[in-house]
């Protein structure tokens, strides 16, 4: 995605825009009376540079241009997911303190059914399933009862569809570049 | 209060903290991670679906640095999907808008636009001098205002206030006219009161739970999980998934039951038709708590612009019911629906049998529905019919999608027909009322309602509306038939003012953007589903200039002239000493989000809409209305649980006192969708969400765990279609409808398969405009949209 453009203008630019388009439909009697603003540099153009909204923030007198840049690439994208097989894959670092760990290999063909969780099956003990690789154990948080502090002997079937809160990692890179 | 880091694990529960000794603690932090920060922990209800999860909020250096579900919710228990534990980033992403941003190019639907940055007073200016021109020129309707069921409670109050009771314009609605309108039409005319009878404990307490096309493991899943939990829990607990499209409740229920769109109409009546035959219906019920009543047939679809329709309601008999519902017989059903006589004769018996509690829930499917209002109806007849309500685990229980689209919309009534507390515009009495508790002079409120959402944008395209204001919302990526109104939006005399927090498909068409503050960047309030209040305060400064929708609103008051409708006696609402008040209460140098919560309240109290006091919601995880007497009301219209019936009632559906309290069962028959299948466009479209991602994906694509986890929508076929149409997965295909198309990767065999002649498309990725297809066909009644419904073609590109 490109990166938002900021083109240095005068704020005197600037006013007399809100004249020509902003009302643009209608005489220009209607346009309101300029709000007070800070003296602003005249004359010649400034060089292009490039910064963001929130820079010019931290600016507020340079003025300038945005060019709007929602998430939309122009094409659609398709899912590749990444197809390790459980027992084969390398732990996903977590994103940040308390993020669901992800789950780093696939789950084609594993349906979490009420008859029997395929999850289950490794992460209940934290199995090493081949060598160096050890599946994440299920925390003694998902045998507690929250609010009550019980401990039960089965995972809370509150928490037995593993997909609501663990999912699965595509190849995907992010839209916006520069991270969140 | 703010509890610090030692007080919350307290309040977790030593036990559990004991136990776990220096391990994983909870879903969140470690103990380590919590030492390690000076965490100060507050709650706040989950900014996205309408659940209402209460979730911990973390902060440390005016930073949101940890997130956790809240185990003192009685919603979530705790837990949080993925999109509640990524809050942590939905305010973050570096295209955070910050400041006003005026358009200095000309529109174009194509979405490129250039802006300038302009100063809040200049933004302000413009707007104000905008409305005041098209006031002049084309009258007080012509301004309108569109937001959403993610306002906080005084923000819709606001907007509400100065469009009715300041613009004198009721063109102001809410995309929740998309989301539950069809639920609110058939709350008033079956119970004449809206929003549901019990809450989330019926949970707890049902055998069966009836998901009349619902994808709840993926659009609510914390109320899944309450589900699931009463599965696995209870011996013979069974959940019966009645579905067009193949998903994850599929793998839980003991029964996937696919039905044709559209025809849930035939089998609710082929249910009931089943009920009456075996005799199984409550006579004693039906006779004292029930009237019966048919309304008009053959409806229309309001395709057409200017469309009117009004329901009337005529009294008939059970005896002319039975003749409706007779005409449903099992092969009929079958012919309709595709549903096979022994799967319906099945799920007939989990509503007939009266020893089963039922929980029917439902959302989008029903009500985004030309017959949504319909379809409401015919679920409320089985459980009236069998007396199956307002007791533990008897619930018909119509789920919401956004975190206020009860609180906000349906309660502060945020849309062009509708006052505070269920009253509406066209009522004499209401209006005096409002103008009372407003302090507006009498005859201030046009008694003429506004357009509903479809019409006001049409509207727009025939050049009535002159100044349209987005707040919290996306309509140029998420009304059906987009190509209309987004060549509306690029009208050059209607200007379009956007306030968002990040560039979207809608503020790419705006005049205007306004940057937002979001969620506890300012004080707030949501009403969820189960007409639970919850309130949070702001935690953390929003970025740069972005301000709260509500001083927005209220700053643009002040410069019409409409100041007084935000001034209130400073002395009565002073901001508590070290309470983080938000930009308005500063602004305003006193607690103005109190004092306008503590002025809404008045419409509702003694008339069973009762709010507890503003002060009481801050100390707890919310309240379910009404709250009288400091009490909480879980089970309505029942004796003994409801304070609003009077001993020896028994059940009084109290919102129909002039049907003698009784709830209304409804003759509707089945009659087809606005658009089908034929030679040309031979397959179904059927939008929705995905686990991943909210709404129009605005905030959660930009999160990487999200975006990484479902990046792109696809079309989903199923594999006897893809074969018939030589498609394979990863093909690339351009679905077109009658007024339009889009281009989209195929998947097969993913999380959700279709049925045979479908194809299922989400419309989140903004690269996939799937609205582009649909169809803007409504229901009659509640003029809510049928994003479910329309025929399209496939071909490989």
């Amino acid at each position: 995605m490109t990166s938002p453009k900021l083109t240095g203008l005068a704020l005197l630019l600037v006013l007399s825009t809100v004249l020509l388009w902003g009302c643009a439909a209608e005489p220009p009697k209607t346009a309101p009376a300029p709000a007070a603003t800070p003296a602003a540099p005249t004359g010649a153009l400034p060089a292009e540079k490039t910064v963001t909204p929130a820079q010019a923030v931290a600016k507020p007198a340079d003025g300038g241009d945005y060019t709007h840049q929602s998430l939309a690439t122009g094409s659609p994208g398709m899912n590749a997911y990444v197809d390790s097989q459980p027992g084969q894959s390398n732990k996903l670092e977590r994103s940040f303190a308390g993020a669901p760990p992800r789950i780093p290999h696939t789950v084609g063909g594993l349906a979490i059914a009420k008859t029997s969780n395929p999850c289950l099956s490794c992460h209940s003990t934290g199995i090493e399933a081949s060598p160096g690789h050890v599946a994440t154990k299920i925390p003694e948080s998902h045998y507690t009862d929250l609010q009550t502090g019980e401990k039960r002997a089965e995972i809370l079937g509150s928490r037995y569809n593993c997909l609501s809160c663990h999912v699965t990692q595509s190849t995907a890179q992010p839209i916006l570049q520069g991270g969140n | 209060m703010a509890v610090s880091r030692r007080e919350f694990l307290k309040l977790a529960g030593s036990s559990a903290v004991a136990a776990a000794g220096t391990a994983l603690l909870l879903p969140g932090l470690t103990l380590g991670d919590a030492q390690a920060q000076d965490v100060t922990w507050d709650k706040a209800p989950c900014r996205f679906c309408g659940t209402g999860c209460g979730v911990l909020v973390g902060t440390s250096g005016g930073k949101i640095t940890a997130i956790k579900g809240d185990p003192a919710s009685p919603v979530n228990r705790g837990l949080l999907c993925v999109k509640g534990y990524n809050l942590l980033k939905i305010h973050t992403a570096r295209d955070r808008l910050t400041v006003p941003l005026l358009r200095v190019g000309p529109k174009s639907t194509e979405g490129k636009a250039t802006f300038r940055r302009i100063s809040w007073d200049q933004a302000l200016d413009l707007m104000a001098s905008k409305v005041k021109a098209a006031q002049t020129s084309a009258g007080e309707a012509s301004v309108a205002m569109f937001g959403s069921g993610q306002w906080t409670i005084w923000e819709g109050y606001a907007a509400v206030k100065l469009y009715k009771g300041g613009l004198r314009s009721h063109n102001i609605e809410p995309n929740a006219r998309h989301c539950m309108a069809s639920a609110v039409a058939a709350f008033m005319n079956t119970f004449g009161i809206d929003e549901p009878a019990g809450n989330y404990e019926d949970f707890e307490h049902a055998d069966a739970f009836v998901l009349w096309g619902a994808n709840m493991a993926e659009m609510h899943p914390m109320l899944w999980g309450r589900v699931v939990d009463r599965k696995l829990s209870s011996p013979g607990a069974k959940i019966i998934n009645l579905t067009t499209i193949s998903n994850r409740c599929s793998e839980m229920a003991d029964e996937e039951i696919i039905f044709k769109p559209q025809s849930d109409l035939a089998i609710a009546n082929g249910i009931a038709r089943i009920i009456l035959q075996r005799g199984a219906q409550n006579t004693e019920f039906i006779e004292k708590y029930a009237a019966i009543r048919s309304g008009k047939t053959n409806i229309g679809y309001g395709v057409q612009d200017k469309f009117a329709f009004d329901d009337e309601a005529k009294p008939a008999t059970l005896e002319e019911y039975g003749k409706l519902v007779a005409e449903y017989t099992p092969e009929r059903v079958q012919e309709i629906s595709g549903v096979s006589p022994d799967a319906l004769e099945r799920l007939a018996s989990v509503y007939s049998d009266p020893k089963i509690k039922v929980m029917s829930l439902w959302t989008m499917g029903v009500n985004q529905h030309t017959r949504g209002t319909w379809m409401n109806n015919l679920i409320y007849n089985l459980h009236l019919l069998t007396g199956k309500i307002s007791e533990p685990g008897n619930s018909p229980l119509s789920l919401t999608g956004q975190p206020s689209a009860c609180g906000t919309c349906r309660e502060v009534g945020t849309f062009s027909h509708r006052l505070p507390a269920d009253m509406v515009v066209a009522n004499p009495e209401h209006r005096k009322i409002t103008e009372e508790i407003w302090g507006l002079p009498p005859g201030t409120i046009p008694e003429k309602p506004g357009y509903h959402a479809v019409e006001l944008f049409r509207a727009m395209d025939r050049g009535e509306i002159k100044f349209m204001w987005v707040q919290v919302s996306n309509p140029f990526q998420d009304f059906p038939n987009l190509t209309r109104y987004r060549k509306a939006a690029t009208r050059d005399d209607c200007f379009v003012v956007v306030s968002d927090i990040y560039p979207t498909r809608s503020t790419e068409l705006a005049d205007l953007i306004l940057p937002s503050a979001t969620w506890v960047e300012k004080e707030g309030a949501f009403g969820n589903t189960e007409r639970r209040t919850q309130f949070w305060r702001k935690m953390i400064d929003a970025p740069g200039e972005a301000k709260s929708d509500l001083w927005q609103t209220v700053e643009l008051a002040k410069r019409l002239g409409h100041e007084k409708l935000f001034s209130y006696d400073k002395s009565k609402y002073p901001i508590p000493p070290g309470h983080p008040a938000s930009d308005t209460s500063q602004t305003a140098g006193f607690y103005l989000e109190k004092a306008l919560f503590e002025e809404y309240r008045r419409f509702g109290l003694g008339k069973a809409h009762d709010l507890a006091p503003f002060d009481v919601y801050h100390q707890n995880n919310g309240l379910i209305w009404p709250v009288v007497n400091g009490k909480e009301t879980k089970w309505r219209f029942r004796e003994g649980n409801d304070p609003y019936v009077k001993a020896g009632q028994g059940i009084r559906f109290y919102g129909n006192e002039k049907l003698d309290g009784k709830a209304v069962i409804w003759l509707r028959p089945y009659e087809p969708a606005a658009e089908t299948p034929d030679s040309s466009y031979p397959m179904w479209l059927c939008t929705g969400r995905v686990l991943e991602h909210w709404h129009s994906g605005t905030m959660t694509r930009r999160i990487p765990d999200l975006l990484k986890a479902y990046p792109y929508a696809t079309a989903n076929l199923h594999p006897e279609d893809a074969k018939l149409y030589g498609i394979s997965a990863g093909d690339r295909v351009r679905i077109s409808s009658r007024r339009g198309s889009v281009e989209v990767y195929v998947e097969i065999g993913g999380r959700v398969t279709p049925q045979k002649g479908m194809v299922y498309v989400p419309w989140f990725d903004e690269d996939v405009m799937i609205n582009f297809v649909t169809l803007d066909a409504f229901c009659p009644i509640s003029k809510q949209t049928d994003f479910k419904k329309c025929a399209v073609k496939l071909e490989k590109v």
